[in-house]
């Protein structure tokens, strides 16, 4: 049924977790050198698994402008005693520089590490698997539908926009009649959602969410040895990595 | 045998003041697809939620009286398990969607899943129900991109393939087009075929007078009249509920007050062209 999924996504979801928290907290552990490295593995990653293109664009529209923005604003304005640079009100100081740097790094080596991961983790199969291991399914449920009942809610929302403005009530123009169209349009759509919630409550129930037996998945995920030796092998580098921090730590003091 | 039996039911919800179901009894048999018909806020929803268990454990409210369904109290049962016999479907087609499907294949799967049905019977089971309810064409569609009456559709399917004995539906054509109204209720005709005990709300009086084996009226949370869609229709009393007759019947009685009397009053259209027929000779 399925196309045949190259690189990562072939993995079994919890590997593909695994491998995501792993890296993240590794760039976090040590500084902008490991980041970047870090980071430039993360796009071969994306590129092996197919989807390289559409990372490094999404990447570089979010991750990239959020450091570019963050490292300008924390250079500029944190004082400190070594002037780099200097421009009318604008100091630029060596202190100012090197904390943007480890905030930047920061940011870069989380931030690209969730990217990556919600570009090769299909939620559906990680919810399964985490669900087979112990996770209410209630809780896999409500982030499962999220994805699916926000867009459907912004088409309540502009249903209730209009209905509103047939009435009279004005929504576009300056800031102050927005506002003043802002009760008026949220107040039904949280009582729509609140019938919504009740309709969908019974529906779940029709299907026999909450039925006394145990569930079963149409789609085996399947758990291979190479999963559970790739899973093994992260959790050794964790430990390295943390391991190597304090001793680090500990020598540099 | 009956499927279904309510004794004296009454019931109130949470909030209300005065009870929306009073002192009702009913019984539908085996394989019967039961009609209730009446007024809005005569209580028809409420006696689905009653015999689906929602009422009281989904909505609370105060209760007495018994229904049995299969013959066991769904009020002494888990919610969770009452849904292995009944199945349950609704009027809005759009929050009877699961919303964690991304295809129709996988909405009907859902049910299956979480009744813990083995793999390959659920791909087994939900082809042969896409198949008989003529839904393949969307099977890999986002149910949320369907229109109403193909959500509709999948809905039913949905509850279809989990294959109860019983099923409960209710108003599932008021937010629909005449042709998928059509469609419906060829998917009911379909159920019925399979031998389900069916209990149907429905506004649509020549549908009902055609499928359905009892016709019970309600009116102020009491069932008024019970019978066979011919017994009920040709009782005076539809008027005094405001239950409006099937065409035929309509036009039969208004040939009779203009002094053309037919041996017997028709309530489906193949009836009434048959009497018609046998008058001319």
């Amino acid at each position: 049924m399925d196309k045949k999924q190259k690189g990562l996504k072939a993995w079994n979801p919890l590997t593909s977790l695994y491998l995501i928290i792993v890296l993240a907290i590794v760039s976090v552990l040590f500084d902008y050198r490991i980041t970047l490295l870090i980071v430039a593995a993360m796009i071969i990653l994306a590129a092996v698994s197919g989807v390289g293109m559409a990372f490094t664009k999404l990447w570089l529209k979010s991750i990239v402008l959020v450091c570019i923005i963050c490292f300008i604003l924390q250079s500029l304005f944190i004082p400190g005693e070594k002037t780099l640079w200097s421009l009318w009100i604008f100091t630029v100081t060596e202190e100012g520089v090197s904390k943007a740097i480890v905030l930047c790094s920061r940011i870069l080596g989380v931030g690209s590490a969730i990217l990556l991961g919600g570009k090769i983790i299909d939620m559906k199969k990680l919810m399964a698997v985490l669900e087979e291991r112990g996770l209410s399914p209630s809780a896999t449920y409500v982030l499962l539908s999220t994805t699916n009942i926000i867009p459907q809610m912004s088409k309540k929302m502009n249903a209730i926009l209009d209905a509103q403005r047939s009435r009279g009530i004005e929504t576009d123009s300056n800031v102050i009649v927005r506002a003043k169209a802002f009760f008026p349009s949220v107040g039904p759509l949280l009582l729509n959602s609140l019938v919504s919630a009740e309709e969908r409550a019974i529906t779940l129930e029709a299907r026999a969410f909450s039925a006394p037996c145990k569930k079963t998945k149409l789609k085996e995920i399947a758990d291979t040895a190479m999963d559970k030796g790739v899973r093994v092998v992260l959790i050794g580098v964790l430990i390295l990595a943390i391991g190597g921090k304090i001793i680090l730590w500990i020598v540099l003091k | 045998m009956d499927s279904i039996k309510i004794k004296n039911l009454t019931y109130r919800y949470p909030t209300a003041e005065e009870d929306i179901l009073r002192n009702v009894s009913l019984s539908v048999k085996k394989g019967d697809l039961c009609a209730l018909v009446g007024k809005n806020g005569s209580g028809k929803t409420t006696l689905c939620n009653a015999i689906r268990g929602f009422v009281p454990k989904f909505y609370k409210g105060d209760i007495s009286g018994e229904v049995l369904v299969n013959g066991k109290d769904v009020q002494k049962e888990e919610i969770g398990s009452t849904a292995l016999e009944v199945g349950f479907a609704f009027q809005n087609p759009f929050t009877q969607i699961s919303g964690i499907a991304d295809t129709v294949y996988e909405e009907l799967a859902y049910g299956l899943e979480n009744m813990g049905v083995d793999p390959a019977e659920i791909d087994d089971r939900v082809n042969r129900i896409m198949k008989l309810t003529k839904i393949e064409d969307f099977r890999d569609r986002n149910p949320y991109q369907l229109s109403g009456g193909q959500q509709q559709r999948v809905a039913l399917a949905a509850v279809l393939v989990m294959n109860q004995d019983i099923f409960v539906i209710d108003e599932p054509t008021s937010q629909l087009d005449p042709q998928s109204t059509d469609d419906v209720f060829e998917m009911i005709k379909l159920m019925k075929s399979m031998g389900k005990t069916i209990v149907l709300v429905e506004h649509k009086m020549e549908q009902i007078a055609e499928y359905a084996d009892q016709v019970v009226v309600m009116d102020q949370g009491q069932v008024v009249m019970e019978g066979t869609p011919k017994e009920v229709f040709s009782d005076p009393r539809c008027e005094e509920y405001h239950i409006r007759l099937p065409q035929c019947t309509g036009i039969s009685l208004d040939l009779k007050k203009e002094g053309i009397s037919l041996e017997e009053l028709p309530v489906t259209l193949a009836e009434t062209v048959d009497i018609i027929r046998k008058k001319i000779g």
